[in-house]
């Protein structure tokens, strides 16, 4: 995971397990507490989980309580289906942003 | 291990051996009339225990249960035929699943034997190949939702059948996550049934305290399926308790009706509407499992002490208030009154607590039997009635033994073989019937064979041989019979490996009396035996009368007492050789006097100015126990003597009475088996 600066991309991990999913879970909680918005490279998730979902989404809707920025980078097509699966599909759509 | 998953393991092993005892259960009743209730039932009750013992690394279990599981998929598909032969499959394969939950729980290693012949036999029945991977242990990292996942895909497509939509509902539950099965994993498996169109509720929780490990998600939707019915089970079945997922299947449309000439029209399709009819059936709830906690034995037996002193302390209270004048006392006579009542009703509880059903011993019978069937090559038919009574929990542990013996006794030298049975006319296969009631507080354990009888010629002369019994003695039938029950006694000329090996029955009447109970036997010569097993509820609490001999208290257990009466003078008989004994509706009944029993001093010694307590202890005879006095009836907590002080014979605990004074109390089997022979008690020791 990890990006170069607090205001670089996230890099989500490829397996959403219980370690990388605590370790974005704190990396989104330290840059709420400073108060930055935040970008998730999701290109390279291969094996997505419930747990890195609900993280992604309980990130998201705190990020929109401090209205900050909060986007999904080309989701790669294992989280997209991943999303789908589970029924959020709509919620996918509206957190997908474009790196311009 | 850490300390926490050792505790896991253990509580994962306690569940394992209510699997077994459920999956046991399911085979006796597949066996007498194959059910799907009873075939999802056992699968899920293998399933469960692959899934726990993989977890805990238990690989035996675990890769043996796979196994087990492949084959019972095949019979719940109807790809294989539920035949005798499939049965006894089941139960060793329910055997195999015992001792190695047993080895895991002892750490004790037991024969291989077993496991490999019965595992060859799973496998081969499952059609796995002898070398198949299922045949190894799973790896640590034993992935159950892959191997699921993987089983689904493999399964054949069903675009013929008709397509069937089901509502579905799927709320996955706290440790779901924790298991390692994912409830996206779940639905990617029920999209590769058919078109799955779901909506998803719930509400997470702020970031901060967002828990990624539970699933605070769930779903509702619809599934259009050509996929049998069993493929749900199995999505079902693989969640197993960890969430709720529920499906219902919707009627198809009806078929369009074919063309048809007019002179046809009248035909009806019947077989469609039938068709329909089923499909429409909703898929059967689950019983909902009722909410249960572990408790540990010592809390339970904390609290069963606290109740105890309760109970004493009420019974002070009411002997001080007793000198109160009622009237003018009437609320706190009243209050008394109520707090009896919700002590009493405490106790019920703290004893229904420690209950347990006696199915966890029962169950494992049907195994033992099985192989006493192939050891001694006779047939058994073996019913068992009442295995949900309920009795203490110790007293359920300690039956395993005693039942054992009778049962292997009963086979081996009761029930007769084949060519025996013939030549008296009897049904070829041996019938045990074990049966449990509750009778008050108190239940009944009888085990009746249907085999030859006791021979007493037999049994009388190894009596006289063995110098138990004078030769010219004069015992009527039942005192025969109750000689097998002396220490030591045998008539087996050779010592067989079912039964006959030093352990006698006087071991089993011993255990059962330590336990507060006693064991009646009955036998018909060409008929057959019944042991009857009486055992108190609870080993804790006893409601007793209170009498006085001498300046001492006797304890008789209310159960046991059929009258009290104070003897009129021709009510007396004398006889020469047995002392006075009392005329009673017909019968001459035995005298026991307690102050002789018990050498207690400045007892009454005239049974006419004393009381006669009229016992019968199930199953034995009717004997008059003489006492000073009744004091009344009260319940008591029974103390261990023998914990405090030395076993006494004739009397199976003691107890302090509500003037805090302390008692013994009687157990009547031990006091009536050995009449005459004076059980001096120090005074110390009686006195507390």
């Amino acid at each position: 995971m990890g990006g170069d600066a607090a205001s670089a991309a996230i890099e989500l991990p490829a397996t959403g397990d219980a370690i990388t999913v605590a370790a974005l879970k704190t990396e989104l909680l330290e840059r709420l507490a400073a108060g930055e918005g935040v970008r998730l490279d999701a290109r390279h998730v291969a094996e997505p989980s419930t747990a890195l979902i609900q993280t992604i989404e309980a990130g998201a809707a705190a990020f929109a309580d401090k209205t900050l920025p909060f986007g999904l980078l080309e989701p790669s097509d294992a989280l997209c289906g991943a999303y789908e699966t589970l029924g959020l599909f709509t919620a996918l759509m509206s957190r997908i942003v474009m790196e311009m | 291990m850490s300390a926490e998953d050792q505790e896991l393991r253990q509580i994962f092993l306690l569940e394992c051996e209510e699997l077994v005892t459920l999956a046991e259960s399911s085979v006796e009743t597949l066996r007498a009339a194959p059910t799907e209730d009873a075939i999802h039932a056992l699968f899920r009750a293998v399933h469960s225990i692959k899934g726990g013992a993989g977890a805990f690394g238990l690989d035996h279990l675990a890769s043996f249960a796979h196994v087990f599981e492949t084959y019972m998929d095949l019979l719940r598909k109807g790809k294989s035929t539920l035949d005798d032969a499939a049965v006894d499959l089941l139960f060793d394969g329910v055997d195999v699943l015992r001792q190695l939950s047993d080895e895991a729980r002892d750490g004790e290693k037991a024969s291989t034997q077993r496991y490999e012949a019965a595992l060859a036999a799973l496998r081969a029945a499952a059609g796995l190949e002898e070398d198949a991977a299922a045949a190894k242990p799973p790896p640590a990292d034993f992935d159950p939702m892959a191997e699921f996942e993987a089983q689904m895909a493999a399964a054949p497509a069903a675009d013929e059948a008709p397509r069937r939509k089901y509502k579905i509902r799927f709320v996955p539950g706290p440790k779901l996550l924790e298991a390692g099965i994912d409830p996206l994993r779940i639905l990617g498996v029920l999209k590769t049934l058919g078109e799955l169109q779901v909506e998803i509720a719930g509400q997470l929780p702020p970031l901060a305290d967002l828990d990624a490990q539970i699933c605070a998600w769930s779903w509702t939707g619809t599934l259009e399926t050509a996929a049998p019915q069993a493929d749900l089970d199995d999505v079902r079945d693989m969640i197993d308790d960890l969430a709720v997922f529920e499906f219902e299947g919707e009627a198809p449309p009806p078929a369009p009706e074919p063309e048809k000439p007019v002179a046809a029209a009248s035909a009806a399709p019947a077989p469609k509407k039938q068709a329909a009819a089923q499909a429409a059936e909703p898929a059967k709830p689950r019983d909902k499992p009722v909410a249960t906690v572990r408790v540990d034995v010592p809390k339970l037996e904390r609290l069963g002490n606290m109740v105890g002193e309760l109970i004493i302390t009420q019974a002070f209270l009411a002997r001080q208030a007793s000198g109160l004048d009622p009237e003018t006392h009437r609320p706190l006579f009243r209050a008394l009154d109520e707090m009896g009542q919700h002590i009493r009703e405490v106790a019920d509880a703290a004893t229904s607590i420690r209950a347990q059903p006696l199915k966890a011993v029962f169950s494992r019978f049907g195994s033992l039997v099985r192989d006493l069937e192939k050891t001694t090559g006779k047939r058994i038919r073996l019913e068992i009635v009442g295995d949900h009574t309920e009795i203490d929990k110790t007293v359920v542990e300690r039956l395993s033994e005693p039942l054992t013996h009778l049962i292997r006794n009963s086979i081996d030298h009761g029930i007769e073989n084949a060519e025996g049975r013939a030549a008296a006319g009897k049904d070829p296969i041996g019938q045990l019937r074990l049966s449990a009631e509750q009778r008050g507080a108190q239940v009944v354990i009888e085990l009746v064979d249907d085999g030859k009888g006791i021979n007493r010629e037999r049994v009388l002369a190894k009596a006289i041989e063995r110098e138990l019994v004078s030769p010219g003695a004069m015992l009527s039938d039942q005192e025969i019979d109750e000689l097998i029950f002396l220490p030591g006694f045998s008539t087996a000329d050779q010592i067989t490996s079912v039964s006959g090996r030093g352990v006698g029955m006087d071991a089993v009447r011993q255990v059962i009396e330590e336990m507060g109970g006693n064991v009646a036997l009955t036998s018909r010569p060409g008929e057959g035996t019944t042991f009857s097993l009486t055992l108190p509820l609870s080993l804790a609490i006893l409601d007793a009368m209170v009498t006085l001999v001498g300046r001492q208290n006797y304890l008789v257990p209310i159960s046991a007492i059929i009258d009290c009466l104070r003897p009129e003078a021709s009510a007396i008989v004398r006889m020469d050789d047995r002392g006075a004994m009392l005329a009673w509706r017909g019968q001459i009944l035995r005298i026991l006097p307690l102050a002789t029993e018990f050498g207690v001093a400045g007892a009454e010694s005239d049974p006419t100015r004393a009381i006669l307590i009229l016992v019968k202890p199930s199953g034995g005879e009717t004997v008059a126990i003489q006492v000073d006095d009744l004091i009344g009836q009260e319940p008591v907590v029974v103390k261990s003597l023998e914990r405090n002080y030395r076993k006494v014979r004739g009397v199976s605990g003691a107890t302090i009475l509500g003037d805090g004074r302390p008692a013994l109390i009687l157990d009547l089997s031990s006091l009536m088996a050995v009449d005459g022979r004076n059980r001096r008690m120090p005074r110390a020791a009686a006195e507390g």
